[in-house]
């Protein structure tokens, strides 16, 4: 079952939105919406409210053309890269951002595995993958946002809501995919899952522009099937190393962006095994607590413990005097001056 | 078995400013804590530290915050933390963040430090912490916890994260809570002219957090493994490990051990407190930078 994480305590931080009258073709909650495209070679799509929404990324079909890099930056209205540590080419790869940012919320991997010392460069290959944030089921930026700008959608996807954001950038560390990023409003930028085009009932725009369908959108169910069916006819064509990442619950509840691979995670940069920044709460926790109490105990024998030796001056350390009150404490204080 | 190594991952970039802040935040909750327990368990003869103690806590909870709220990407919405933007004046508290639980505990402490502040500062130490108050000793009994907190959490902070050597670690929680308070009685040992029965307690509490604190830094490198090697032991960040342990520790407890040997009890108490000062920011510096880079 898939468990909608911190989906109790999320429900009572999201502000209670009004109901909005249907205007032109606006989707009425609750009711299936048909897509105005789909990008791909299936059924058209129709999701409602609350029915989780994902992406099936099949990387075999990918060709490298940054058509969902392109739409992403048009849809969205993101500037070039002008960050100084992130304006420039790689100049040995077709990769030019080569990793997400916050300006770039689409990045498609190149991994070219070729033998530079022949010159006919037989038998390399070229991966190509399209990045993006994974919207997992249990997302670790949710989870350690202090704000509660971090929030998952009626579709179930994760939204950072930029008016809230401040900027603290814990959701950086915390992310197990290094997705998120800094962008020039001072604040986190990741993927938005183009929440505004499926509210209005609209295909991202990365997989509406994708040409080959490596990009899919629809229900998570549907895409669920679809992985499967496209896994079973790799794997009967010989293609044994291929296998799907984040269609399941092992990976931190399943991954609302999963991916259809031809060779191991690794080789695609990304982390066999990843987890929630919270596991390791109960043991840095609870190993701060048995200090704490080692502390105490240490600091309370040391300082329950009476020592004057009449024959050392009467008091050490720095000529401040702590105040006024020294009057007082003073005389309490120092027994050989009263 | 060395720890799993997260291959992708992005640094915070949390730089000068969060170095600053771990470090004199921790210090704040050291000082708290030991006037608090000099409260608690101390005599007549400890009251000037403990007093002093009161009057430098809650300043410098103040420069602590104001490190945090310059170092945001939107320092103007600092209070975001604390409060439900959306619904102000509803609170907001997130337990599975560490910072969220950061900002309420810092919160609590501003106010408990406040207080006694105002105390130690309009009163001379006579209303609040009046010797045998019961109030007083409940509050400090407060502070000190939230003092103790305000010094461990940031540890538990970095080990709730998904970066190399932060989240591969469980005891940066604890070695930031020994280094906290072991700096927080250097600042008291710095700064109060106490008597001798006071300097004494200081200085062997001291000893024992250092030692402490020790131990942990030694688990907390050795159980890195092949991660440590990567980003500790192979880069320049040895080298402010290395400060930690010789000019923040071992140094320190010699001049404890043997004050003769740098002249007379003051200035070795002097000396040792500011190498402890010093080795307490630089451990803050080297934790920061095991993933980020020395120059953060």
């Amino acid at each position: 079952m898939r468990n909608l994480f911190n989906l109790d305590v999320l429900a009572q931080q999201a502000p209670q939105l009004p109901a909005q009258p249907q205007v032109g073709n606006a989707p009425i909650p609750g009711q299936p919406v048909p897509a105005t495209g789909t990008g791909t070679p299936a059924a058209p799509v129709t999701f409602a409210r609350g029915q989780p929404v994902g992406f099936f990324t099949d990387t075999t079909v990918c060709i490298g053309c940054k058509a969902c890099e392109v739409a992403c930056k048009e849809w969205n209205q993101l500037p070039a890269e002008l960050d100084p540590q992130h304006f420039r080419l790689s100049g040995n790869s077709y990769d030019n951002t080569m990793e997400l940012s916050g300006t770039s919320l689409r990045h498609v991997k190149f991994i070219e595995q070729f033998d530079l010392a022949d010159p006919n460069r037989v038998g390399g290959r070229w991966l190509m993958m399209s990045d993006v944030c994974k919207h997992c089921v249990q997302a670790g930026c949710l989870e350690v946002c202090p704000t509660g700008a971090i929030t998952r959608t009626e579709f179930d996807t994760v939204y950072i809501q930029q008016d809230v954001c401040n900027g603290c950038r814990y959701c950086v560390a915390g992310c197990p995919f290094g997705v998120i990023s800094m962008n020039e409003q001072g604040v986190a930028g990741k993927c938005t899952f183009c929440y505004d085009r499926l509210q209005a009932g609209l295909t991202p725009a990365c997989a509406q522009a994708c040409p080959t369908a490596s990009i899919q959108f629809g229900p998570i169910s549907q895409l669920q099937q679809r992985a499967d069916a496209r896994l079973q006819q790799l794997q009967q064509a010989g293609h044994t190393q291929a296998r799907l990442y984040g269609r399941d619950e092992a990976i931190l509840g399943g991954l609302n962006s999963f991916y259809l691979l031809e060779d191991t995670p690794a080789t695609f940069g990304l982390p066999e095994a990843p987890h929630l920044p919270s596991r390791n709460l109960p043991a840095s926790g609870g190993l701060g607590v048995v200090a704490a109490v080692l502390a105490g105990i240490a600091s309370m024998v040391a300082f329950r413990k009476r020592r004057m030796d009449p024959g050392e001056p009467a008091s050490v350390g720095a000529p401040v005097s702590p105040g006024p009150s020294s009057r007082v404490d003073s005389a309490e204080a120092r027994p050989d001056a009263t | 078995m060395p720890p799993d190594f997260n291959p992708s991952y992005q640094i915070p970039n949390w730089g000068w400013w969060i170095v600053l802040y771990f470090f004199i935040g921790g210090l704040t909750g050291g000082v708290y804590f030991a006037a608090a327990w000099l409260d608690l368990f101390g005599d007549l003869n400890d009251r000037p530290a403990m007093r002093l103690g009161h009057l430098l806590a809650f300043p410098l909870i103040i420069v602590s915050a104001a490190l945090l709220v310059v170092d945001l990407g939107q320092p103007l919405r600092f209070w975001h933390m604390i409060f439900q933007s959306e619904r102000f004046p509803e609170l907001i508290l997130k337990p599975y963040s560490p910072m969220s639980l950061g900002s309420a505990i810092l919160a609590l402490f501003g106010l408990v430090s406040f207080l006694s502040f105002a105390d130690a500062l309009f009163a001379h130490g006579g209303l609040l912490h009046k010797p045998g108050n019961p109030l007083g000793k409940v509050f400090s009994a407060i502070g000190a916890l939230a003092g103790l907190a305000l010094a461990g959490y940031t540890g538990v902070l970095l080990g709730v994260s998904n970066e190399p050597v932060w989240g591969n670690s469980p005891w940066i929680s604890a070695l930031f809570l020994f280094s906290g308070l072991s700096t927080g009685i250097a600042v008291l040992l710095l700064l109060a002219r106490v008597p001798r029965t006071t300097f004494e307690k200081l200085s062997e509490a001291d000893n024992y957090l250092m030692l402490f604190e020790l131990i942990t830094l030694i688990v907390f490198l050795v159980t890195l493994g092949a991660l440590g090697t990567r980003f500790i032991f192979a880069t320049p960040t040895l080298i402010l490990f290395a400060v930690v342990i010789i000019v923040g520790l071992l140094l320190p407890l010699a001049i404890h051990w043997r004050p003769k040997l740098v002249g007379g009890m003051r200035t070795a108490s002097i000396l040792a407190s500011l190498l402890v000062l010093i080795g307490g920011f630089v451990l803050r510096w080297a934790v920061l930078a095991a993933p980020q880079g020395i120059g953060l």
